[in-house]
């Protein structure tokens, strides 16, 4: 599950669209971050050296000057807001003002800013105080100092970024949920729609896609779907309306003739009666193939379900084998059933039985003498399986689905095996009646057929199994 | 032997009368249902072949019409492929039959022949026998010439059948039907394998074969040369 929503295609354009937004809202943010930091600084530094400014304007000397300082700043506490300092140069200490002994000036050459920064801590502030300071030099070579106290600025600053941080990645982590559900939920809808499709692949063309009222999308495209089924159907119908047509029309005047053929051939001399015979023989094997079409179409319209009743798989396999016995014994095949465990289901048993006697009936045509062939069945839960693997050439993977129409021969048995090309087709649809699935494998060598068909004789809603 | 033949497609209709008429049976042909079921009722016939769907009343109601009046009439179904339900196969259960269309008329003769020599108290025999072949049905015992016979329970049955039948033609599909309990096409000649395998069994090493082929037929088992 996991697996498919990480590679299906809602997912995905979720969770880029998603990745992409939060990524240039974030660099949004971050340019506007900047700007903010940058005039922040600005105007901070701006104030200062307006501040050394005013100071120096006084044009006193430096004891005065420092008594100026003293006033200005006397008796406030220090860095609230605004301090000023006067240091007297070389050996730094500081001479007048407010600036605590224990600060700690760093300078930054920052190119437009010429500003120093400093650092340290005082009684009863937990957190370093931060301050931005200005120095100009004083003529007499004491240098004046000015600093604005920034903490709460940077820590305005330090607040905004977490936020805008914590914003961006909050967005992409309910982003990507929020993409997760909507792909899980559009995969559960597009998963029913699939597994329709397969269902209706695997044979039965009467399934329909159900379409929700909450399906959006989804629902036009199944509807399209199920119109587009409906059209096949219709196309399938006309085929086979067609064809039932032909064999209809064909066996009544074939019938006819047959049996005028029949009172001709009694009133004949016995010499010349063989030479009929085969003409009647023609005309039984075309009576048979129109008969077999004619059922095949039958059994396909489902009109043959009225007769379902319980049996045992097992039983009519057992019935097939023990009938084909003799046919098999004569080729010297050797034929081995498993089929001891009771395998109920819902069914037509001489339908069954008769698509399990095309099966083995081909079985034995095409196994080479001294061969063998494998009958078994299996239950489970809700379905019973039958195999049929012979040892004979086997059937070509291209040509596996082709074998179940109608008229269709495998080539090479054209020439060499009698038949019409009907017996799987009346197992297909045998199959199809019954909701059943079949399939052809390699038995190497050999074919393999199996015949998977619902306990219950319904359709299963589980789709294909 | 009088067939009373209900059947409304005049051309199924024809042949199957012709076939009769050319087999030495006598036929009147009906083609509506409830026609049908007045002659049935005003002559005596010994037979009745009639098609399932009909104008009038259906193939079905006119048999229940018939054995309500306590008219045992031996009767055939024609049914359409696909119109073999429950009630189609429980004629059999009452003594008659049914056949699908289309059919050779071999098929129908071979079938018709069957209902007219039922035996009326084919229960009770304990024992049957055809020339030197006899089958003890209590023993579940055959001996031709007084040499026992071993066969297997399926070529028992089958041979039980085809002595029930003597001197008639038996089909493919009658023995399917009967035999083996499978009512379908047998488009194989696994049947005709069958046969041989009990052919070889009761007339190998006897002069006069019992079991023989009869072509575009089926099989029959017979004493009589001349039945042939």
């Amino acid at each position: 599950m996991l697996r498919q929503l990480l590679n299906s295609w809602a997912f995905r354009v979720t969770a880029f669209y998603i990745i992409g937004l939060s990524l240039l809202v974030f660099a949004g943010l971050l340019l506007f971050y900047s700007a903010y930091s940058y005039g922040y600084f600005q105007t901070s530094s701006a104030r200062l050296q307006a501040d050394l400014a005013r100071l120096q304007g006084d044009d006193e000397a430096a004891a005065a000057l420092l008594r100026v300082v003293n006033e200005r700043v006397g008796g406030r506490e220090f860095f609230v807001g605004r301090s000023y300092a006067v240091e007297q140069a070389p050996d730094g200490t500081i001479r007048a003002g407010s600036l605590p002994p224990d600060a700690q000036l760093h300078f930054i050459d920052g190119g437009w800013l010429r500003l120093r920064t400093a650092t340290f801590r005082a009684g009863g502030f937990p957190e370093r105080a931060v301050l931005l300071a200005a120095s100009t030099r004083l003529p007499d070579g004491t240098e004046l100092i000015a600093a604005r106290d920034i903490t709460e600025g940077i820590a305005v600053e330090t607040l905004v970024f977490g936020i805008l941080l914590r914003a961006a990645l909050g967005t992409i982590v309910i982003g990507l949920l929020g993409g997760a559900l909507l792909a899980s939920l559009s995969l559960k809808q597009l998963a029913q729609v699939n597994q329709s499709i397969q269902r209706i692949l695997a044979g039965d063309l009467s399934q329909r896609i159900r379409v929700g009222r909450w399906q959006g999308d989804v629902r036009e495209v199944s509807r399209n779907f199920n119109r587009m089924l409906d059209r096949i159907q219709e196309l399938m119908a006309s085929v086979r309306q067609v064809s039932d047509n032909i064999a209809h029309d064909l066996r009544t005047p074939l019938t006819r003739m047959r049996n005028q053929l029949a009172s001709l051939q009694r009133e004949m001399p016995p010499e010349a009666r063989h030479q009929v015979q085969d003409i009647l023989d023609e005309a039984d094997g075309l009576l048979v193939t129109s008969n077999a079409l004619l059922r095949i179409s039958q059994i396909e319209s489902g009109v043959r379900r009225s007769e379902f009743a319980r049996l045992d798989l097992s039983v009519v396999l057992a019935d097939v084998a023990e009938f084909y016995e003799p046919l098999a014994a004569d080729k010297e095949i050797t034929l081995a059933i498993d089929a001891s465990r009771h395998c109920l289901l819902q069914g037509d048993r001489d339908l069954l039985f008769q698509a399990f006697a095309n099966l083995l009936d081909n079985a034995i045509k095409y196994t080479p003498a001294g061969g063998r062939i494998d009958i078994a069945t299996r239950a489970a839960d809700t379905s019973v399986e039958a195999v049929v693997a012979d040892s004979g050439p086997g059937v070509a993977e291209a040509e596996r689905e082709k074998v179940f129409r109608r008229f269709y021969r495998v080539e090479a048995s054209r020439s060499e095996q009698p038949g019409n090309g009907l017996g799987l087709s009346l197992v297909r649809a045998v199959v199809n009646l019954h909701h059943g699935a079949i399939t052809l494998d390699d038995n190497r060598p050999g074919l393999r057929v199996s015949v998977r068909l619902p306990v219950s004789g319904l359709p299963s809603v589980h789709g294909h199994q | 032997m009088h067939v009373l033949l209900i059947e409304d497609d005049r051309s199924v209709a024809s042949y199957i009368q012709q076939g009769l008429l050319d087999n030495g049976y006598q036929v009147t042909v009906e083609a509506d249902g409830s026609r049908g079921l007045a002659v049935a009722r005003e002559a005596n016939f010994d037979i009745a072949i009639i098609d399932r769907m009909l104008p009038g009343l259906d193939g079905l109601s006119i048999i229940q019409s018939l054995r309500d009046a306590g008219n045992n009439l031996p009767a055939l179904i024609l049914s359409a492929l696909g119109d073999v339900d429950d009630r189609v196969a429980g004629l059999r259960a009452g003594g008659d039959d049914y056949l699908v269309k289309p059919f050779a008329f071999v098929e129908l003769l071979a079938r018709l022949e069957a209902l007219l020599r039922r035996p009326a108290a084919s229960a009770q025999e304990t024992r049957l026998r055809v020339a030197d072949l006899e089958m003890d049905l209590l023993a579940h015992r055959v001996t031709r010439a007084g040499e026992v016979i071993a066969l297997q329970p399926r070529e028992y049955k089958l041979l039980e059948y085809l002595m029930r039948h003597a001197g008639q033609v038996v089909t493919r599909s009658m023995l399917l039907e009967n035999v083996w309990d499978y009512h379908f096409d047998p488009q194989t000649n696994v049947i005709d394998v069958h046969v041989s395998r009990l052919r070889q069994k009761i007339d190998k090493g006897f002069d006069q074969p019992l079991l023989v082929t009869v072509r575009g037929a089926g099989y029959m088992l017979s004493a009589d040369e001349e039945s042939r």
